[in-house]
This record gives C-alpha cells, sequence and structure tokens, in this order.
C-alpha cells in the first residue's frame, strides 16, 4: 500500500505530526478537569494503585473512560463525514447536516423505550437508524444529484421528520432514556468504561472497512462514470461505504448522544492540510477528528468550572458558523 | 470504407432513454482497428450514447456489441477495463497530484496491491507520452484546461487500453491545444490505439481522422475516410454547411461555408 500513500506535498509528514499531537490531546485531557489535581497528585496515586484516592478515582472513573469515549466518537464521526462526502460526491455533507444523527438518536430511543433492559442493544439501533436513514438520503440524492444545497435540504426535512419522532417519544415517556437532554445535544460525561466495549468493537470494524475503501474512494471523486469506466464497482463500493459510515456515526451517537459537525469540520481541514487523498486522509482524519473532540471536550468542561457545558453544544457553536462559511465558499465556487 | 479488421462492432443494436423514444433502431456501425474515428452529427443524434454504448456505462436494449470479437457483455469488470475506457466530456477535478491521477489508471490491473514495476512502468510512459514530465507534482487544480486534459489522457493511456474513446476531447480548450491533443491522438494510433472520438469540430475531424462516421437521428448517414465523406456532400445534408478542402503546404485543411455559391468561386 505504501506506494499509494506517497504524497508530493509531505501529506505523510502531517499524518506522523498527527501522532503527537493526539498524544497530547489525550494527556491534557487526562490531566486537566473540573478538579484540580497536580500532575504529580495523579502520577501519585496512580503509580500506588490508591483506589480510595479521590484522585484514582477520577482519573481511573471519569477522565479515562471520557477521554477514550472522545477518541473513539471523534474518529468514527470523523471518518464518517469523510465517507458520506465521497460518497455524495458533496462538500456539505457530514452525518448530523443529512438526517442521519436523527435516525440514529430516534431508534436509540425507540430501543430504549422497548428494551430497557438491554444496552448492549444501543450500538445496534444507532445503526440501523444511521444506516437506514444514509440509505434513504442516498437514494433522494440520486434524485436531486444536480444541487448540492438540495440534497442539505433534504437532510434538514429529514432530520426535522426523525426530530419530530424523537420528541414524541420524549414527551410520551420522559424517563425512557437517563439525560435524554444531554444525549440530544450530544455529551461525554458520566460514561463508564463498560458502555465503551461494545461501540468500540464496532468503531473498529467500521475504520478497517472504510480503510479498505481508500483507493475505490479516491478513484470515485472523478464521477461515477469515470470510475466505473476505470473498473470500479460503484454500486458495491457505495454501499460498503454507507454500511461504514453507518456504523461510525451508529456506534459514536449511541454512547456520545446526537454530537454535531464533528463529520464535517475535521474532514474539511484534515484535506486543507494534507489533499484528497483518501489513503491520508481516513486515518489522518480518524487521528485528528479525536484530537478535536478530547480538546473541545476539555474546553467544555473547564471553561465555565465548575459548571460543565456538553460538548455538543460547544460544536455546534462552533459549526454552525463553519458550516455556513462552506455553503458561502461552495456558491463562490460554483459561481466562478 | 477501408477493409482494416474492425476492433469494435455495434451490431442491430436498439436503445431507449427511460420514458423517451428509440434513440437507436437496429444500428449497425463498424470502427476500424488502429484507426482514428471521428463520431460527426446534430445535437441530440446519439454520439456521446454510443460512446456509452460502447463501454458499458449504458445497456444496449437489444443487439450485440462486440469488441476484439468479443461480446462486451462477456467481459469481466476488470477484464473489460483493460480493453476499452472512455474519457468523458466533464470531470470534477479532485484535490489530487497529476502523478496520482495517472497511477489511477492503474486501478484494473490490481486493486489491493501496491503499485507493481509493470504498473510504475506504465505510468512513466503515460507521463512521458502527454508530455507532462514537468507537471506531475502539480494538483490539477493548478493546471490550465489543455494541461488537464493531458493529465486525462495520461491517466487512461497508464490503463493501457486497445480502445480509447474519446467524448469532445477539445472542447472548451483554447484553439492551439486542440491541436495539440490531436496530435498527441495521432501518435497513440501510431503506437497502435484505436481512437474513437465525438467532435464537435469538422475541420479538425476532416484534418485528423482516418474515418469518418456521420450520425443523424440514431442513424449513420455516411461511413468513409474524409476524402469520401467529402465527395458524398452527407455534410451539407447534415450540418447544412459547404465544407472546402484547401491545400496549405502539405497539408490538407477545411473551411465551412452556408452559402453554396461560394463553393464555385473557392
Amino acid at each position: 500500500m505504501k506506494n499509494n500513500c506517497k504524497k508530493p506535498n509531505n501529506g505523510g509528514v502531517w499524518l506522523l505530526l498527527m501522532l503527537p499531537v493526539l498524544m497530547i490531546s489525550v494527556v491534557l485531557g487526562l490531566l486537566f478537569g473540573g478538579t484540580e489535581f497536580s500532575p504529580a497528585e495523579l502520577w501519585q496515586a496512580i503509580s500506588a494503585g490508591d483506589e480510595e484516592s479521590a484522585a484514582y478515582r477520577i482519573f481511573m472513573f471519569i477522565r479515562l473512560p471520557r477521554v477514550v469515549a472522545a477518541v473513539l466518537a471523534g474518529a468514527a464521526l470523523a471518518v464518517s463525514g469523510v465517507l458520506l462526502q465521497a460518497i455524495l460526491h458533496n462538500p456539505l455533507a457530514g452525518p448530523n447536516i443529512i438526517g442521519v444523527n436523527n435516525g440514529a438518536g430516534l431508534l436509540v430511543l425507540l430501543c430504549a423505550a422497548f428494551f430497557p433492559a438491554q444496552p448492549a442493544l444501543l450500538p445496534l439501533a444507532a445503526f440501523l437508524g444511521a444506516l437506514g436513514t444514509a440509505l434513504l438520503v442516498f437514494a433522494l440524492a440520486l434524485r436531486v444529484s444536480a444541487s448540492q444545497i438540495a440534497l442539505v435540504l433534504t437532510g434538514i426535512a429529514l432530520s426535522s421528520i426523525f426530530g419530530a419522532g424523537i420528541n414524541s417519544i420524549l414527551i410520551a415517556a420522559p424517563d425512557v432514556y437517563t439525560g435524554a437532554s444531554a444525549f440530544l445535544v450530544g455529551g461525554l460525561s458520566g460514561i463508564s468504561a463498560g458502555e465503551l466495549a461494545w461501540p468500540a468493537a464496532y468503531i473498529a470494524v467500521g475504520l478497517v472497512l472504510a480503510f479498505a475503501l481508500h483507493r475505490d474512494l479516491n478513484i470515485l471523486a472523478l464521477g461515477d462514470a469515470a470510475a466505473q469506466t476505470l473498473g470500479v464497482q460503484v454500486g458495491r463500493v457505495r454501499l460498503l461505504a454507507i454500511v461504514a459510515a453507518a456504523v461510525l456515526a451508529g456506534a459514536a451517537i449511541s454512547f456520545a448522544g446526537l454530537i454535531s459537525f464533528v463529520g464535517l469540520i475535521v474532514p474539511h481541514a484534515v484535506r486543507f492540510l494534507i489533499g484528497s487523498d483518501h489513503c491520508l486522509l481516513l486515518p489522518m482524519s480518524a487521528l485528528a477528528g479525536g484530537s478535536f473532540v478530547i480538546l473541545c471536550d476539555l474546553a467544555a468542561r473547564t471553561l465555565f468550572a465548575p459548571y460543565e457545558l456538553p460538548v455538543g453544544i460547544l460544536m455546534s457553536f462552533i459549526g454552525g458558523p463553519f458550516f455556513i462559511f462552506l455553503i458561502l465558499r461552495s456558491r463562490r465556487v460554483a459561481h466562478d | 470504407m477501408t477493409d482494416i479488421p474492425k476492433m469494435l462492432e455495434f451490431k442491430g443494436i436498439s436503445f431507449a432513454y427511460p420514458g423517451q423514444k428509440p434513440l437507436f433502431d437496429n444500428l449497425n456501425v463498424g470502427f476500424s482497428a488502429g484507426q482514428i474515428t471521428a463520431v460527426l452529427g446534430p445535437n441530440g443524434c446519439g454520439k456521446s450514447t454510443l460512446l456509452k454504448l460502447a463501454c458499458r456505462l449504458l445497456a444496449p436494449k437489444g443487439g450485440q456489441i462486440m469488441l476484439g470479437g468479443r461480446d462486451i457483455s462477456g467481459y469481466k469488470r476488470r477484464d473489460f477495463a483493460q480493453k476499452i475506457t472512455l474519457l468523458s466530456q466533464r470531470y470534477t477535478l479532485p484535490d489530487i497530484t497529476v502523478q496520482e491521477l495517472v497511477s489511477y489508471g492503474r486501478y484494473p490491473y490490481g486493486q489491493h496491491r501496491g503499485l507493481s514495476a509493470a504498473d510504475k512502468q506504465a505510468i512513466m510512459a503515460a507521463v512521458e507520452q502527454t508530455d507532462l514530465q514537468a507537471l506531475q507534482t502539480k494538483y490539477l487544480r493548478e493546471l490550465s484546461g489543455g494541461q488537464a486534459q493531458r493529465a486525462f489522457i495520461a491517466m487512461a493511456l497508464a490503463q493501457d487500453t486497445d480502445v480509447l474513446l474519446l467524448d469532445e476531447p477539445i472542447n472548451s480548450l483554447d484553439i492551439h491545444v486542440g491541436f495539440e491533443v490531436m496530435e498527441l491522438l495521432t501518435r497513440l494510433k501510431a503506437g497502435g490505439k484505436t481512437v474513437i472520438m465525438v467532435l464537435h469540430d469538422l475541420a479538425l475531424a476532416l484534418q485528423y481522422a482516418d474515418n469518418i462516421l456521420l450520425l443523424s437521428g440514431g442513424q449513420p448517414v455516411a461511413e468513409g475516410t474524409p476524402a469520401e465523406i467529402l465527395a458524398g456532400g452527407e455534410i451539407l445534408q447534415v450540418f447544412g454547411v459547404q465544407p472546402h478542402a484547401l491545400a496549405v503546404g502539405d497539408k490538407r485543411l477545411f473551411a465551412f461555408s452556408n452559402v453554396a455559391e461560394l463553393a464555385d468561386k473557392l
């Protein structure tokens, strides 16, 4: 594979740089939080294995799962965004923009309502909701392919429909999902390591599948006809990419809630740095997505300490304006 | 028409776009191996559709298309992509370099490996043939229209097919670049490729093609060498213009007039 990943503009160097960035983000996420401990205090508590100390408990049961959750959610949502943008030929696509988030969210709440004692089913429900929505959007995209904005509007309409479903459930049965309001905006507080096991497995599968498609996705960027004349099985690639995108978004949503815009901001920033070769774009987006969500979550935890914002709110404050910027830019390109 | 064996043959092809009246009904045309054939005709006569049928982007409702004596529906996907390819009118330009684009041409030769020695050699040869050595590391968005067209032709060359289909390869290019592309295609023909292209520019078609296929309303109106087509008078019939051959040095160039009496004075 390495020959395919050679980049004249040092994309590989960026990828190598991203690894320490992620590691630094992880360390920052572990060191800082609403409760102040010095690094020495944390180190002492952990190395001594002092399970009774507050430092140990906060580190092991709050910060560590939270940082792991941020890495998983960030990587999954960013790669999901890359996949959706590639198969829809639309730079404005992202799991939340095209309704995948709300589709997954609706099934998560339905699952919680009908199978309250089966938390292991949540990632599966989120995956099915995400997959169903993605397939629906794609079927609609085939009809509205003339316009990128039309696809976004279709996504907004679907989001509203699913959002109405979500609200209906929460009004009819407010207790169906503990922390429903945090789920709706997306947040990582109170996550335990146990909750992450299943989603982590889904995300691992989704990332492997996504990377396996990198060459096909590159060629798909030339357009469907060109890809087909080069021998790409366009329909199959697209279906696999939709499944991978849904696995990733669904798994992230099942524990992090409806976090928005990660799948839009991260892939665009990464493309700006290294170009659109999926061989680098996919792994780089995964790493950058992880760092981005850790750092946003850290900001959400510490900016207004001791009060804590759900990271989803911060993400929307950043993502909304960024989305408008992308729309303005896409209009300008169209005019050129 | 010459007696050169046919590389690509349409036998009794019928085709209609969904909800529209048939575009082709029992179409029979052939394309000679190792020659440049230009497909001409007014808008909507089925020129581009012909190319799409030939490379399986569209499926005929009836009839057979033979490539190298074999029905195209019998080819495996990758084998087919090693035999014939199409350069469309318009591509979306991904944010990649010329070298990366050209390497995509090797996709049919091994999807899951890195580039083999043969792949690298084919890529290098394609870059040299299209004179893109100096632009290899440039991004597509940094290229001029003609350079980008050459890069896409290089990708098709790296694909190393017997047949190269081109849909309006010189559309929207500056006039001198159009000539460069035609000269390049002539060199490819000399290397043994069968080139079939849809052209709007009648003058360039008459100057560079070995054969002309004139389509109108989904049916071939005339097939033959440029000299035969000029002698036949079908250009006036199909396009409503009179072609004139002009000798400039050792070349024959072509001009067109829409007034029949002007033809006598020239």
